[in-house]
């Protein structure tokens, strides 16, 4: 009998230890995608003068809009690290560049300059590895949850109660409102 | 490289295949007859040999099995010759027409290729076991300005020992390579979806990802989270499955910048047949020329089902 009460708690004890062992990977899993996020925004904020530069040359009556990227880069890039702030700042960053594609439209010269368009791939390219990293950051997110919200290792949720909470990457509310093709074609 | 329409194709098979074409028709009809008449004649002095109980039944067995392997293996030598003179007296030149490039075994070439997709086998560690590769016709050219190459492969492996001895086949098919477009740094790997597959492949970890048809049909592993994603947008997945879909054929994909310095994607393509073949019990005829042509369309067509040529971020 004693025995076979040892088996039962050496296997309970078992499955307990491999469930906190998933939870911990889950959290370091997460903390992980956050920080990848973190690595390629800073690609981008190294990527932001040099296409800033050379369009300075061509663009001359969007001053504003270069400001405004400006000193949202130097916002973020003072933000904590994965924090709300550095999370907005990049947020209005995709609008304002967004914005500032559009206005590059209207300068031929800039568009087909071979130094922009190198920069531009290559901004594109980072934009592409920070959309990736939040995908990352998304599956990351999930695993978590499964693991904190699944008995037996939702035992474990105190351990990672600093990351719980953690809201998945959505896109901007601007990106949801549906576009009217008209607008562009007038 | 150049499409040849139906046509196109008909006025240059009556001008330039055609009129050499009978010489190699009789070669072949030579061929099977004189197969069929070595067998007729073995299995005829069998048979008598059987009535007139010189042997008995037990070992007319054996020494049928052992004879019927050895006109195999004859036949198999003569009709490989006789491919590799058609291959060389048409191919080359079919290819060329298209502006590519052809080659198949019996050059030094065929050794420096095996060891190619054997180092691609290692590096992409993609089966996990194979024993054998033979690479038979090689194709190499530019398709929607993209390098490309296609190696008509063979991969197998012997298992088992005694009457459970079988042969088993990873990939017959072909193995497509070219470049692509996008920028990336290490090696992901995309695996058709196997019960009980393993969470890591040597240092290429399991990629999850939320495209869940894409995810029943394919395992990937990565040895980046980050690049693996970069690689694989939704589109690109839905443009994999679709084609999966459509060809019916098992399909699996490596994307390496390490073999030689350039971004390069490889497409492991089981169709199971040898391709790039005439079939022997056949006439040869304008259909069977056709038919080479419809199967190198049939290999790039991938390449325009997943845009490769592309680089418009998606």
């Amino acid at each position: 009998m004693i025995i076979a009460l040892l088996v039962v708690a050496v296997i309970a004890g078992i499955v307990l230890y491999s469930c906190y062992v998933n939870v911990i990977k889950a959290r370091n899993g997460l903390l992980e995608a956050k920080s990848s996020i973190d690595v390629q925004f800073r690609k981008r904020y190294d990527l932001i003068p040099n296409v800033l530069t050379i369009a300075s040359k061509f663009m001359e009556h969007e001053k504003e809009i270069f400001t405004q990227i400006t000193e949202l880069r130097t916002r973020a890039m003072n933000a904590p690290v994965g924090s709300n702030e550095a999370l907005a700042c990049n947020a209005q960053l995709d609008t304002l560049f967004s914005q500032f594609k559009v206005s590059m439209e209207n300068y031929p010269t800039l568009k087909s300059d071979a130094t922009m368009v190198q920069a531009m791939q290559t901004y594109n390219e980072v934009e592409e590895h920070i959309a990736a990293a939040r995908r990352f950051y998304n599956s990351a997110l999930t695993n978590l949850n499964n693991c904190v919200m699944i008995f037996p290792s939702s035992l474990f949720k105190g351990c990672v109660a600093d990351v719980l909470g953690s809201k998945y990457y959505e896109c901007e509310e601007t990106a949801k409102t549906s576009i009217n093709a008209g607008d562009y074609l007038k | 490289m150049k499409k040849l329409t139906e046509e196109e194709f008909t006025n240059y098979y009556n001008q330039n295949i055609f009129p050499y074409l009978d010489e190699y028709e009789s070669c072949r009809k030579d061929l099977i007859k004189k197969f069929l008449i070595t067998a007729s004649i073995i299995v005829a002095v069998f048979i008598i040999l059987v009535l007139f109980g010189v042997i008995n039944q037990e070992i007319i067995i054996r020494a049928a099995i052992f004879t019927g392997g050895v006109i195999f293996i004859i036949f198999s030598f003569f009709r490989q010759i006789f491919r590799n003179k058609l291959k060389r007296t048409f191919y080359i030149q079919l290819f060329s027409l298209l502006d590519l490039k052809y080659s198949f075994e019996s050059s030094d070439e065929k050794y420096n290729v095996s060891d190619k997709i054997l180092n691609l086998c290692k590096k992409s560690e993609i089966y996990s076991r194979y024993d054998n590769i033979d690479v038979d016709d090689i194709i190499t050219g530019k398709y929607n300005d993209l390098d490309f190459s296609v190696y008509d492969t063979h991969i197998y492996y012997e298992t088992g020992s005694g009457k459970n001895r079988h042969t088993v086949h990873p990939l017959r098919g072909f193995i497509l390579t070219t470049e692509i477009k996008k920028k990336f740094v290490g090696e992901t790997l995309i695996k058709t979806d196997r019960f009980l597959q393993t969470g890591k492949i040597g240092q290429k970890v399991t990629v999850r990802l939320e495209d869940i048809v894409f995810e029943k049909e394919f395992e990937v592993y990565s040895d980046d989270q980050i690049e693996g994603r970069y690689l694989l947008t939704t589109a690109f997945m839905n443009r994999l499955v679709e084609y999966k879909k459509r060809k019916h054929y098992s399909i699996e994909v490596f994307f390496s910048n390490n073999l030689d310095g350039n971004e390069n994607i490889f497409f492991f393509i089981n169709n199971n047949k040898d391709n790039f073949e005439f079939p022997m019990l056949k006439k040869l005829e304008k259909e069977s020329f056709y038919k080479i042509l419809k199967e190198i369309y049939d290999v790039l067509e991938i390449i325009d089902a997943l845009k490769l040529e592309q680089n418009i971020g998606l």
